[in-house]
């Protein structure tokens, strides 16, 4: 009796520990779902992940005088750089507020903004001897927002062209314009190079500016220059973290004159339609009035051979 | 006393007896030459239906090529700007040097066994120099602005020469064909029984008044012998100039002095082998065998030989020698033709083109009819395929490396598009020549008449 008991009391035991069991798992389960659940609502409430962009703002110096401000914005995927196009971009000066708008525009396919510098911002930067330009772009649907700004401190180039014994010498001084006037800035890498059609011929390699900001160059004879012999010297300092970009330039007679021949105007055979020469228009129209003139005259004696038959 | 009748001479016999049977050839001669005309089978009806549809199916693949975009209808690209359709203008224009060949040069030369040949050969010309128009018009990107070359076009221009020489020779081809067929007109129009009333008012308007006259005879014949000496030059610079399109570029493969004599002389060939081909089914179809005889056959088989030796020779000088020297612009093109991707239709053209027409008629047997027109017809075929290994390998290989570009680029092949056009000018050259053969005399009466001694401005007197 006693182990019927036992027996009893075992299976009732052993029925309890799994009835146990089975409510843990199954709490257990409740209570992960229930984690899983609420965070797949909570991922889905705050949308796909936007992608945080990189951008670059550069400021170009002409020869003018005139500023010119490019920005860039692209995003990094699997190691390439892919451009932002389309984007929303502002241009600020000093200040990322109302105030120090600039410009605003969007950026095109290779994911670039470029603007000349406004009136606006020749007169904030009249006495100044430096600025902040700060390009912002602001977030949408796809991309978070992305700022840059870059401080240029204001600089000159200077060029010199002495040409002795037919050694055509090309000085370089590069400037920084602080508060006591003008101080020339020593290691600055400067390109030395003649104007052409798309870009610049290079006099050297790029070298940077010493102890006096000073880097020269020799000029190369024989370079053709425009019908009066004419060149453009030209030096420009690229990327530069204080300055920027800045170019300048002067105008020498150094060239080799180079007159053009405009034979657009003249006779020949490759010109347009007016201008044929004389010889192939006498002949070919010789040839059209003779063949041509002769079937006229052949369909004129059809008609006689018709007259002639009316007759009889 | 009255005076007594003369009795006839023995001669005044002879020559009435000569001049009967004179007239009765002559009739005998009009009634078999107007039978085509007269009596159209129900095959030849088949054969016109048949044609129409085909000309029908180009007109609509014209129609898809014109509304759809070219890049799906047709296969021209950047590289292969010109295929097909300007391998079969070429064709074309060679085909027509026929008119001047057969008609006019033979014509001049007194070569009598012409005389059944010239209305069959200027019927080709005339056929085949609208027909070449047609392919020019059908490789236009935009034909709407073919005004254009009249209005705006540059005198310095080969293409404009080429317009200038089709549109004179096609006059004169016209010219050509219409003259001698002034008196075939009077006869039509006096001989034909039971033809529709618009058929008879077309011969009654076309033979403009021929009564046949020493004046109208003698300024038809006088017009006939202006246009022979007319249309031979003109013949030969159609085919220049149309050589000049290519060799005025400067592409290696087309920059080459030899290009106007070498087409003129491709041309020549070209023109003999159609009307072999031509007479042989015109004789057979019309049974015509006792106008176009084996004789014919046998002169024109002669002429193919001659025409191919000299094709041989322009070809030796357009290939072998470059081939001699295997410059680099040349290599490519070369080994392309003679190994590579066009080789296989290169040597057919070689051995069906130029070298079997040149050998096998050299035998007698060969000049029977049909294996001569079996051997012309050979040369037809190779002579398109001729002007196409001149126009689309030559554009393949560009001056700069092919490279990063589709491969429909590179590889031409002709679309379904493109073949059912150039298909239905061949339908309508066929046609064209068909219907002419039927509504006149595709022999000249007169011109054969007057060949057998026939005194054909007396019998026309006489009516």
């Amino acid at each position: 009796m006693q182990t019927k008991k036992n027996m009893n009391y075992l299976k009732s035991f052993r029925s309890l520990k799994l009835m146990t069991g089975k409510v843990i798992c199954l709490a257990v389960c409740l209570l992960f779902s229930a984690v899983a659940f609420s965070k797949l609502e909570e991922d889905n409430s705050k949308g796909p992940e936007k992608i945080k962009p990189r951008m670059s703002v550069k400021y170009f110096k002409k020869s003018d005088g005139s500023g010119q401000v490019k920005v860039s914005v692209w995003y990094k995927e699997e190691k390439k750089n892919i451009p932002v196009y389309n984007a929303a971009v502002n241009l600020y000066l000093n200040d990322a507020t109302e105030e120090g708008l600039l410009e605003s525009g969007i950026t095109n396919d290779d994911g670039e903004y470029e603007v000349t510098l406004p009136e606006k911002f020749i007169k904030a930067t009249q006495g100044k001897i430096e600025f902040t330009l700060i390009g912002k772009m602001h977030e949408n649907d796809k991309f978070s927002e992305a700022e840059e700004e870059i401080t240029i401190k204001l600089a000159e180039i200077e060029i010199v062209l002495k040409e002795e014994d037919s050694v055509k010498n090309i000085t370089v001084t590069v400037y920084a314009i602080g508060d006591s006037g003008k101080t020339p800035v020593p290691d600055v890498e400067v390109k030395i190079g003649v104007k052409r059609l798309f870009s610049h011929l290079p006099l050297g390699e790029p070298a940077s500016t010493d102890e006096n900001g000073k880097v020269t160059a020799l000029c190369f004879n024989d370079i053709p220059g425009d019908s009066a012999g004419n060149l453009i010297i030209v030096a420009k300092i690229e990327d530069h973290d204080e300055f920027g970009n800045i170019e300048s330039e002067q105008q020498a007679l150094w060239g080799t004159s180079v007159t053009i021949n405009k034979n657009n105007n003249e006779r020949a055979f490759w010109s347009s339609r007016e201008k044929a020469p004389y010889s192939l228009i006498a002949v070919s129209w010789l040839i059209i009035f003779g063949v041509w003139g002769t079937m006229g005259y052949l369909v004129f004696q059809l008609f006689k051979i018709r007259n002639s038959g009316r007759k009889i | 006393m009255e005076k007594a009748i003369e009795s006839p001479t023995e001669k005044d016999l002879k020559d009435r007896s000569n001049s009967e049977a004179m007239m009765k050839k002559y009739a005998v001669m009009e009634e078999e030459l107007l039978h085509p005309i007269q009596h159209i089978g129900w095959k030849g009806k088949v054969w016109i239906g048949f044609l129409v549809l085909v000309c029908l199916a180009g007109v609509y693949a014209y129609f898809l090529q014109e509304t759809k975009s070219k890049y799906e209808t047709i296969s021209l690209r950047d590289y292969t700007m010109w295929g097909v359709y300007i391998s079969t203008f070429v064709f074309y224009v060679a085909l027509s040097l026929v008119g001047a060949l057969m008609s006019a040069v033979l014509k001049l030369t007194h070569f009598e066994w012409h005389r059944p040949l010239t209305r069959i050969a200027e019927i080709i010309a005339v056929g085949s120099i609208m027909l070449a128009g047609v392919c020019i018009v059908a490789a236009m990107g935009k034909p709407e602005r073919l005004y254009y070359l009249f209005t705006h076009g540059r005198v310095q221009s080969p293409i404009v020469w080429d317009v200038i020489v089709i549109t004179t020779y096609i006059t004169a081809s016209l010219l050509f064909l219409f003259y001698p067929l002034l008196p075939g007109l009077t006869i039509c129009k006096d001989r034909l029984v039971g033809k529709p009333r618009w058929q008879m008012w077309m011969y009654e308007k076309l033979s403009f008044n021929w009564k046949g006259t020493p004046e109208q005879w003698k300024l038809m014949k006088r017009g006939v012998k202006t246009l022979a000496v007319l249309i031979i030059p003109l013949g030969i610079s159609i085919h220049t100039v149309t050589a000049w399109l290519f060799s005025t570029t400067l592409r290696a493969e087309w920059d080459s002095t030899n290009f106007g004599a070498y087409f003129v002389a491709g041309a020549f060939l070209l023109g003999i082998a159609g009307m072999i081909v031509a007479t042989y089914a015109f004789r057979k179809t019309y049974r015509l065998e006792k106008y176009l005889t084996e004789m014919h056959f046998d002169k024109m088989g002669m002429a193919m030989v001659f025409l191919s030796l000299v094709y041989i020779y322009f070809n030796v000088n357009e290939y072998l020698i470059p081939a001699y020297k295997m410059s680099g612009l040349h290599k490519n093109h070369l080994l392309d033709v003679f190994t590579g991707e066009t080789a296989f239709m290169y040597w057919m053209v070689v051995a069906f083109g130029m070298v079997i027409p040149a050998i096998l008629p050299l035998f007698k047997q060969m000049r029977k009819p049909l294996p001569l027109t079996l051997i012309a017809g050979a040369v037809v075929i190779a002579a398109w395929f001729k002007r196409y290994l001149i126009v689309i390998p030559g554009l393949a290989h560009p001056y700069l490396p092919v490279q990063d570009v589709p491969p429909s680029w590179i590889h031409y092949t002709p679309s379904l598009v493109e073949m059912t056009v150039i298909i239905a000018t061949f339908a309508a050259l066929l046609l064209i020549i068909t219907v002419f053969s039927r509504l006149f005399p595709i022999i000249s009466i007169w011109e054969v008449a007057e060949g057998e001694g026939v005194d054909i401005e007396k019998i026309h007197q006489k009516k």
